[in-house]
C-alpha cells in the first residue's frame, strides 16, 4: 500500500548540510550584516547568524535558514531548480540591456536668460543665436534616431533654456511624430525649462502634443533666487507661477521639478521639501551638485564635501518619510531609483545608476552644433574642453555605428562593476551604477578609485540609510515599499 | 607606523591586497610577502584623529579572506549560472 515515507527520509537529506551559493556581504554601522546575491535578493543578518551561516552550521529548522534558502543564498538536498530559477531572474534583471536609445536629448540652444553660478552646461547669453540648433541638424538627428531599433522613444529638450528656441521644439515635435509614425514607433516629449518664458501658446502646444514639463525649483524664494539669478531677481516667482499654470493646463502629473544642492541649501532641507509640497509637487530629487561647467569654474562644486551632502540627504529623507507617516504623499527620487532595484529588480531610468553604464546606449545627446554625446554630463564636460565622450557628428552615420565605437565601448567596459576593484566584492553592487563620466571628470579614470570616490561614498551612505530604515522602522519600511509599488 | 603579519594559513595575498586597496583613502600600506605569510606596514594618511590601524586592517583582511573563500567555494555554481543565463535561447540548428 502506498503511503508517506518515514520522517527520517525527509530529515536525513537536510541533515546532510547545505552549500553556500554566490553572495556578497557588507557589515552595517549597526553591526548587522547585509548579504546580497547575484540577482539582487538580500537579507540582513545578525553577526552571529551570519557567522553560523557561512560556517555551514545554520540549523535547517530556523526561520533564517528558510529565508536564506528561499532567496537562494544556500542550496540543500531539497533544492533542485536553483540554477534555472536564478538564471531566469538574472536574465530579467539584465533585460534592459536589449533596449537602447530610450532617451534622446536634443540641446536646442545653449542660450539662457538665467546666469546660475552652478550652471553645469556652461550656458551662453541669450543674444547669441550661433548657439541654436538648426532645423537641418534636428532633422538629421531625428532620422538617425528613428533608424534605431527602439520602439518607444522619449525626446527631451534641453538647453540653455530651450524655450528660447521654441520654434525648433515645435518643428522637432511635428517632424518627430511624422517620422515615428512612418517607422512604426511611439514618441513622447519632455521640455526641461526654467519656466520663465512659458506662455499660453506654448502651454497649448504642450497640451496638444502631451509634452511633459520638467523644471528647477531649488527651495524658498531667497534660496532659489540666490542660486538662480536673472535680471529682475524673479526666478522663483516665475518658476512657481509657471508650475501652477502648467499644472492647471496640462495636469499635475505632467509637471515635475528638480533641485540642486548648493552650500546655502545644506541647513535648509526641510524648507526645500516644504516648498515642493506648497507648490503641489509630490516628488523631489535631492540632488548633489555635479562636477561640470560653471559649477567647477566658480568652485560651487567644491563648496561642500560629500559628508555634508550625506547629512543633508539623510535629514531630508527622514523628513519625507515622516511626512508620509502623517498621510502627506511625497517621494524622494534618488531613494526610489535604488529601492526599485532592491525590491523589484527593475533597473530604473537614471543613467548614472546603471551597470553596465547607460551612457550612449540608454541615452544619446544631440548637441546644438551637431555633435553627438554619450550623455548629458558628457556634453557638459565637452563645454569644458574635454571631448572624451563625444561619439561623432550627427552627419557621420547611423546611431548604432556612433554608439558602438571604441570611445564608448572602452568607457563602458572599463567601468563594469563586476570587474571593478572594490565594486566586485561590494554587497550593494546589484543596486549601484557605473558612472564613468563622473569618475573621468573627478579622477581622470573611467573605473574610478572607489576608496576616494565621492560617488561611492554617497551611494554607500544612501544604501545604508535605506536598509537601516527598512530594518528598524516597520512603518518607514512600508512607506518606502509603497513608493516602489 | 603599525606592523601586521598574516600567516599564509590565515589569509591569502589577494585578500591582503584587497583590504589594502579598500583602506587606501586612510592608510598607506607597504605589503611584503615572506616565506610563511605577508607582512604589512601601515601608515595613517590625512589629518583625522588617530585610529587603530592594526585592528581595522586585520578585520578588513579577515572579511576579504572570507569573501575569497566564499567566492572559491561557489565558483562552479556561479559559472554554471552565468553559462545558463547567457546561453542562446534557441537550440542550435542540427544541420
Amino acid at each position: 500500500m502506498a503511503g508517506f515515507k518515514p520522517l527520517a527520509a525527509y530529515t536525513e537529506a537536510l541533515d546532510a548540510g547545505y552549500s553556500l551559493l554566490p553572495m556578497r556581504f557588507h557589515r552595517m554601522p549597526s553591526g548587522k550584516v547585509f548579504v546580497s546575491n547575484i540577482v539582487g535578493e538580500w537579507e540582513l543578518l545578525s553577526p552571529d547568524v551570519f557567522q553560523t551561516f557561512v560556517s555551514g552550521k545554520l540549523p535547517h529548522s530556523t526561520t533564517e535558514y528558510a529565508d536564506l534558502k528561499a532567496k537562494h543564498f544556500l542550496m540543500d538536498a531539497d533544492s533542485t531548480v536553483a540554477v534555472d530559477l536564478l538564471s531566469i531572474k538574472l536574465r530579467t534583471r539584465l533585460s534592459h540591456l536589449a533596449h537602447v536609445f530610450g532617451l534622446a536629448i536634443f540641446v536646442v540652444t545653449l542660450r539662457c536668460e538665467h546666469s546660475c553660478p552652478y550652471c553645469q552646461v556652461s550656458r551662453q547669453s541669450d543674444d547669441k543665436a550661433a548657439f541654436d540648433m538648426s532645423e537641418e541638424t534636428a532633422l538629421l538627428a531625428l532620422n538617425s534616431l528613428m533608424s534605431s531599433p527602439i520602439k518607444d522613444v522619449k525626446i527631451e529638450f534641453q538647453g540653455g533654456e530651450p524655450l528660447l528656441n521654441f520654434g525648433l521644439i515645435r518643428f522637432i515635435v511635428l517632424e518627430g511624430k511624422r517620422l515615428a509614425g512612418d517607422a512604426g514607433k511611439r514618441v513622447s516629449f519632455v521640455v526641461t525649462t526654467n519656466l520663465a518664458l512659458i506662455s499660453d501658446d506654448i502651454l497649448a502646444f504642450c497640451k496638444e502634443h502631451e509634452i511633459l514639463i520638467s523644471t528647477s525649483l531649488d527651495g524658498p524664494a531667497d534660496l532659489h533666487n540666490a542660486n538662480r539669478p536673472r535680471r529682475g531677481n524673479n526666478s522663483h516667482e516665475l518658476a512657481v507661477a509657471g508650475i501652477r499654470r502648467s499644472a492647471e493646463s496640462l495636469g499635475e502629473d505632467r509637471v515635475a521639478a528638480l533641485m540642486t544642492t548648493t552650500k546655502a541649501s545644506l541647513g535648509r532641507v526641510e524648507e526645500i521639501i516644504d516648498e515642493y509640497r506648497r507648490n503641489g509637487l509630490h516628488e523631489i530629487f535631492l540632488r548633489p551638485m555635479s562636477p561640470y561647467g560653471f559649477a567647477v569654474k566658480t568652485k560651487w562644486f567644491k563648496a561642500y564635501d560629500e559628508q555634508e551632502w550625506i547629512d543633508f540627504y539623510r535629514r531630508g529623507l527622514r523628513y519625507i518619510v515622516d511626512m508620509n507617516r502623517r498621510g502627506e504623499r511625497m517621494v524622494e527620487l534618488y531613494a526610489l531609483t535604488i529601492l526599485a532595484k532592491m525590491l523589484t529588480g527593475r533597473p530604473g531610468g537614471f543613467v548614472d545608476m546603471m551597470n553596465p553604464a547607460g551612457i550612449g546606449n540608454k541615452v544619446i545627446v544631440f548637441n546644438y552644433d551637431g555633435d553627438v554625446y554619450a550623455s548629458d554630463e558628457a556634453r557638459m564636460l565637452a563645454e569644458m574642453g574635454d571631448t572624451s565622450f563625444r561619439l561623432g557628428r550627427v552627419q557621420d552615420g547611423a546611431l548604432g555605428e556612433l554608439a558602438t565605437g571604441p570611445v564608448l565601448l572602452d568607457a563602458v567596459e572599463q567601468s563594469v562593476l563586476e570587474t571593478s576593484p572594490m565594486c566586485s566584492d561590494c554587497a550593494f553592487q546589484p543596486y549601484c551604477g557605473a558612472d564613468p563620466v563622473y569618475h573621468h571628470a573627478t579622477q581622470g579614470d573611467f573605473t574610478g578609485h572607489k576608496p576616494t570616490s565621492g560617488f561611492c561614498q554617497r551611494q554607500m551612505a544612501i544604501f545604508e540609510t535605506l536598509v537601516e530604515i527598512m530594518d528598524a522602522d516597520p512603518e518607514g519600511a512600508a512607506i518606502l515599499r509603497s513608493w516602489v509599488n | 607606523m603599525a606592523e601586521v603579519f598574516f600567516a599564509s594559513s590565515v589569509a591569502r595575498l589577494s585578500a591582503v591586497k584587497k583590504a589594502a586597496y579598500r583602506l587606501s583613502a586612510i592608510c598607506d600600506t607597504d605589503i611584503v610577502p615572506t616565506d610563511d605569510g605577508v607582512r604589512c606596514f601601515l601608515r595613517q594618511l590625512g589629518k583625522q584623529d588617530r585610529i587603530d590601524l592594526s585592528a581595522l586592517f586585520r578585520s578588513t583582511v579577515l572579511d576579504y579572506e572570507l569573501r575569497e573563500d566564499i567566492s572559491e567555494k561557489t565558483a562552479p555554481f556561479r559559472d554554471a549560472l552565468l553559462a545558463v543565463t547567457f546561453a542562446p535561447l534557441t537550440k542550435a540548428d542540427p544541420e
